[in-house]
């Protein structure tokens, strides 16, 4: 006879190893416990119980799929998703118990394979709720135990229906989690309509796409980040405790920095400097020097642009503590056989012309692009933007911020790359000149 | 023991604070402090729905005492205080605990003593709390006048914005004539407008503005009273004084360019001149760019004279130089294509969009070539001809020899001359000379003396666009102040104690504010506090010698309760 799933609910004590192990196993992926094949639960407070697919005799999942994708293993008797899956999602519907699902993350479905005939599972649970074994009884023949939700017919109109709208599926488990209320799932779009004197944009900028700098990796190479993820892995509400690499979570001893990736580039057609990347990379060399004191980082640049109050002393002080500094545009990074990564480079410093360089992560210093949408804020008139599709500053020197529409002024960004010293200036100076409009506009009325 | 009815709350931050505290022993263990009514625990104490418990209990046990042990101050005191009064509680007799910044995030290795200290402190803010008395805010009517000091393109441009506003304005400039260095800069980057058309058309404004006064040669002298309600006197001439009422003060003094030492990269040369004086040579060229009476066809720039100096004093980069320069390089082309440019530069600080300029000068022939700080290039005279000599990093380190007709010191900004404002107005000064911001992200135009403003490059080094930037800044701050019509002051000013006061003088003196007059009572003379002045520094409170003087919500009997919560033993 062959071996089966047994679960027994009442050891289970909702542990949820058997979901760890289940997504650790299928994914390899140490940071995605989210889409496992199998759910622990507590059901009215006290009752324990694990989902996981019956592996049905007679299996709605694979009477509805279109395509046959859904196929049963001899040696395991579990039903695997094939390649021919075409993600219709008909059997997440058909399936009675909901456990065969869609993972919105590596969109593919996802259902319980038995692991190949060892389950992963099982070797976890602590309670020994689950055990692989030989069943002892026959196994339920399906038709007999429970109804059919749903016809194959309606099956497969209620998947047509399916708007593909994300991951949330709306069970409510984040809102009940949330200890600070935090979350509703009734908040609804809502338009308003304001009659207002004056009207500030402070819409930002967008940030390079660092996949558009090919050369570089970025999406290629496990370990090269952008400076965006470098800065999330730094942040006190950090994911992890440490810095550590995505490739296998190693901590990285050897990082390299890549300036102006998307700057001063006319290859990606940005011929502008963005103003912050230099100093929020030497802001990140300095917290990494915290938190790996042994870490050697290096920062690949053309010109360090350090030029706002304290910054060059800032620079200095990064200098003092043990970065490096090498003047020179990197060319094209290749991947190493460990996930190691090697850096071509120019060492325009010295004499010795291109060279290489190996590091552990590569965090790429991505830089500020126009936020186009701005433009069109207004249905009527569109704003006047600069050649490189900023909004205009029609008047910069003496009205920073004024735009070409009478009474509409921007703050930040969305005239020019920024830093935030900068950027709160210019939304005060803003104000004031909004605030003067206004007050003017008022007295001319009156 | 006490008639009080205290609150305690503690907070377990998510995890900030219960992952390192044992948040419930503490509370367990301060719910039996003297006073205390209520103590419980909440997962956020600045959610709203844990606010509005708190309230609840507030009114229900009619707490006149509040503890929140949670995070620092500085992020959630006025959050707290305003809960306390939405509750109706007095806001001053609330307490913050710092259970975070101050204890479980630095203790994160130890729980059991992060536990002990956690409880350590909240009964320290029991011990304070019972003894608080209801105090009130002082109120003060804000004048709605502003007073500019420096009519240069950053007082300008604010004085406009301010008129626009409604508010009057005295701006005054010690200068015999408005514009400051704007006006002797000829063209401008980025986008060739000429600093004296711009001062012009500025100056013109200002004229038909009906709200602004305008004074030249004259300083100001004289200041007291308090943010929203100074009272100044300015000097004009050197002899004629007025007196003012002004709400804030705005001070855009500007800046002074950097003078090289004599022989600082052959300064003193003839040929060698600084980027100012170039730029007023190129301002009146016309054709050909000639120095005295020659055809200049070779220009070695050097930067960074005066700043990132690696032996002098000015660490700091001034900011506008190499997009000056670069501009300046462009300006040369434009009069005379056949002049040839090296730029001897250290980092091509072209920000942003000056970027452009930079590209364009490239192009249109300049060459750059790069040296380190501590390889400076040397600049000699042979035969009456300048020669630069210098090891070009781009070169692998090649020393390269450049004759040249004109070397252009590209000078920086240095801090103005300014001591006589600064101790009228007690400015703060920064390592760099400049005037320092409270905060240069947060709060870039306020200084710790309330009501005055800085803004332009007498807080740093800018360009002409980020000193008008940043001076209607100030206008913004400065305009919400005074226009508010009052302003509140918190009450924890000094107070001296009648009975005990000897008036001994030692106060007054000690006092930076001016906050203390001597007055008469009860047939003695003692000590008074000017509360509008007051700022409760509390330098008056350790130097009294008979202790008659203590600072609202921490007296001294406050103080060593606290001690006495903190030394105390756990049972």
């Amino acid at each position: 006879m062959a071996k089966r799933l047994i679960y027994t609910p009442n050891r289970c004590v909702d542990c949820k190893s058997c979901e760890m192990a289940c997504s650790f196993v299928h994914t390899q992926d140490i940071t995605n416990p989210a889409m496992p094949r199998i759910w622990a639960f507590t059901f009215k407070r006290d009752i324990k119980a694990v989902s996981v697919c019956q592996q049905c005799e007679d299996a709605p999942c694979q009477k509805v799929c279109p395509t046959g994708a859904l196929v049963r293993n001899p040696a395991t008797g579990a039903i695997e998703r094939t390649d021919a899956c075409i993600i219709c999602k008909s059997c997440t519907i058909a399936c009675p118990y909901g456990n065969i699902h869609f993972d919105p993350i590596y969109e593919e479905i996802v259902k319980c394979d038995f692991c190949g005939g060892d389950p992963a599972c099982v070797k976890v649970c602590p309670t020994r709720a689950l055990v692989w074994a030989e069943e002892p009884a026959p196994a339920i023949k399906q038709d007999a135990e429970i109804e059919t939700v749903l016809t194959e017919e309606e099956a497969r109109y209620s998947a047509n229906r399916c708007l593909d709208c994300g991951g949330c599926s709306e069970c409510n488990q984040c809102v009940i989690a949330c200890p600070a209320d935090a979350i509703s799932l009734n908040m609804h779009e809502e338009i308003q309509t304001q009659e207002v004197e004056s009207v500030i944009i402070s819409t930002g900028f967008t940030l390079f796409d660092a996949h558009l700098k090919q050369e570089y990796g970025y999406g290629r190479f496990p370990n090269v980040i952008t400076a965006m993820q470098m800065d999330r892995l730094l942040a006190p509400t950090r994911p992890f405790n440490h810095v550590i690499r995505p490739s296998d979570g190693k901590r990285p001893d050897n990082i390299a920095y890549v300036l102006c990736t998307g700057s001063r580039d006319h290859t990606v057609n940005n011929p502008l400097c963005s103003r912050v990347c230099c100093m929020y990379s030497i802001k990140q060399s300095q917290l990494i020097m915290g938190s790996l004191p042994l870490a050697d980082i290096t920062i690949y640049y053309i010109d360090i642009r350090a030029f706002g109050k304290g910054y060059d002393e800032f620079y200095e002080q990064a200098r003092g503590m043990g970065v490096y500094f090498v003047k020179g545009k990197v060319a094209k990074i290749e991947e190493a056989e460990d996930g190691n990564l090697k850096l071509f480079y120019e060492n325009i410093e010295g004499d010795e012309g291109t060279q290489q360089a190996e590091h552990d992560l590569v965090v790429l210093s991505v830089g500020l692009l126009p936020n186009i949408e701005a433009l069109t804020i207004f249905k009527e008139e569109q704003l006047e933007a600069d050649l490189y599709g900023y909004v205009k500053e029609i008047n910069e020197n003496t009205n920073p911020g004024k735009t070409s529409i009478e009474g509409v002024f921007a703050a930040g960004s969305v005239t020019a790359a920024q830093d935030i010293p900068d950027s709160i200036l210019h939304a005060d100076a803003a104000a004031a000149q909004a605030a003067a409009f206004v007050e003017t506009m008022r007295r001319m009325n009156k | 023991m006490t008639d009080r009815k205290i609150g305690v709350f503690i907070c377990y931050c998510g995890g900030n604070i219960s992952d390192y505290v044992d948040v419930e022993k503490v509370r367990d263990v301060v719910e039996h402090e003297p006073g205390v009514v209520v103590a419980k625990t909440h997962m956020f104490c600045c959610a709203d729905a844990d606010q509005q418990e708190m309230v609840e209990h507030i009114q229900n046990e009619k707490l006149d005492g509040l503890v929140v042990a949670s995070c620092s101050p500085k992020l959630h005191l006025f959050t707290f205080r305003a809960m306390a009064e939405r509750a109706g509680l007095n806001p001053y007799q609330y307490v913050q605990v710092n259970l975070r910044e101050q204890c479980s995030w630095a203790h994160r290795d130890n729980m059991e003593n992060a536990t002990d200290k956690a409880i350590r402190l909240v009964r320290a803010g029991i011990a304070k709390t019972s003894l608080t008395e209801p105090l009130t805010t002082l109120r003060i009517k804000t004048t709605p006048k502003v007073l500019v000091i420096g009519a240069g393109v950053a007082g300008l441009s604010a004085s406009l914005t301010l008129a626009d506003m409604g508010l009057s304005v005295h701006l005054i400039d010690k200068a015999p004539e408005v514009g400051g260095w704007t006006r002797k800069y000829g063209k401008m980057f980025i986008n060739d407008r000429h600093g004296n058309k711009l001062i012009d058309t500025l100056l013109e404004q200002v004229k038909q503005k009906e709200e602004i006064t305008l004074f030249t040669n004259t300083e100001l002298v004289e200041k007291s009273g308090s943010m929203g309600d100074f009272s100044v006197k300015i000097q004009a001439n050197g002899k004629d004084t007025i007196s003012l009422e002004v709400g804030a003060i705005i001070v855009t003094t500007g800046f002074d360019t950097y003078t090289p030492t004599e022989g600082e990269f052959g300064y003193g040369q003839d040929g060698v001149v600084t980027l100012p004086e170039f730029k007023e040579l190129l301002d009146g060229s016309n054709g050909s760019v000639n120095y005295n009476g020659h055809r200049i066809k070779n220009i070695v720039y050097i930067y960074c004279v005066g700043s990132r100096q690696v032996d002098g004093e000015n660490k700091y980069c001034s900011r506008y130089c190499c997009s000056a320069a670069v501009h300046s390089a462009l300006c040369a082309c434009d009069i005379d294509t056949g002049i040839n440019q090296y730029h001897l530069y250290r980092d091509m600080r072209t920000y942003g969009k000056h970027e452009i300029i930079y590209e364009e000068a490239s192009k249109k022939g300049s060459v750059l070539i790069r040296f380190s700080g501590e390889e400076p290039p040397e600049v000699e005279t042979v035969d009456g001809k300048l020669l630069v000599k210098v090891n070009d990093q781009l070169a692998g380190g090649e020393e390269l020899e450049i004759p040249a007709d004109l070397v252009v010191l590209v000078t920086g900004m240095v801090p103005r001359e300014n001591q006589k404002l600064i101790e009228v107005l007690k400015l703060p000064i920064g390592l760099d000379g400049f005037f320092n911001e409270i905060h240069p992200k947060l709060r870039p135009v306020e200084t710790v003396i309330d009501g005055v403003f800085i803004a332009g490059t007498a807080q740093g080094p800018k360009t002409l666009t980020e000193s008008v930037t940043s001076a209607l800044a100030a206008v913004s701050k400065g305009a919400a102040l005074v226009k508010k019509g009052y302003v509140d002051l918190e009450p924890f000013i000094a107070r001296i104690d009648p009975q005990r006061c000897l008036w001994c003088e030692i106060c007054q003196k000690a006092c930076p504010y001016d906050a203390i007059e001597k007055v008469s009572f009860d047939g003695k003379e003692i000590a008074q506090v000017i509360k509008s002045l007051c700022k409760g520094g509390g330098a008056c409170v350790p130097v009294c010698p008979e202790e008659a003087i203590f600072i609202e919500g921490y007296t001294d009997i406050q103080v060593k309760a606290m001690i006495d919560g903190l030394i105390k033993e756990n049972a």
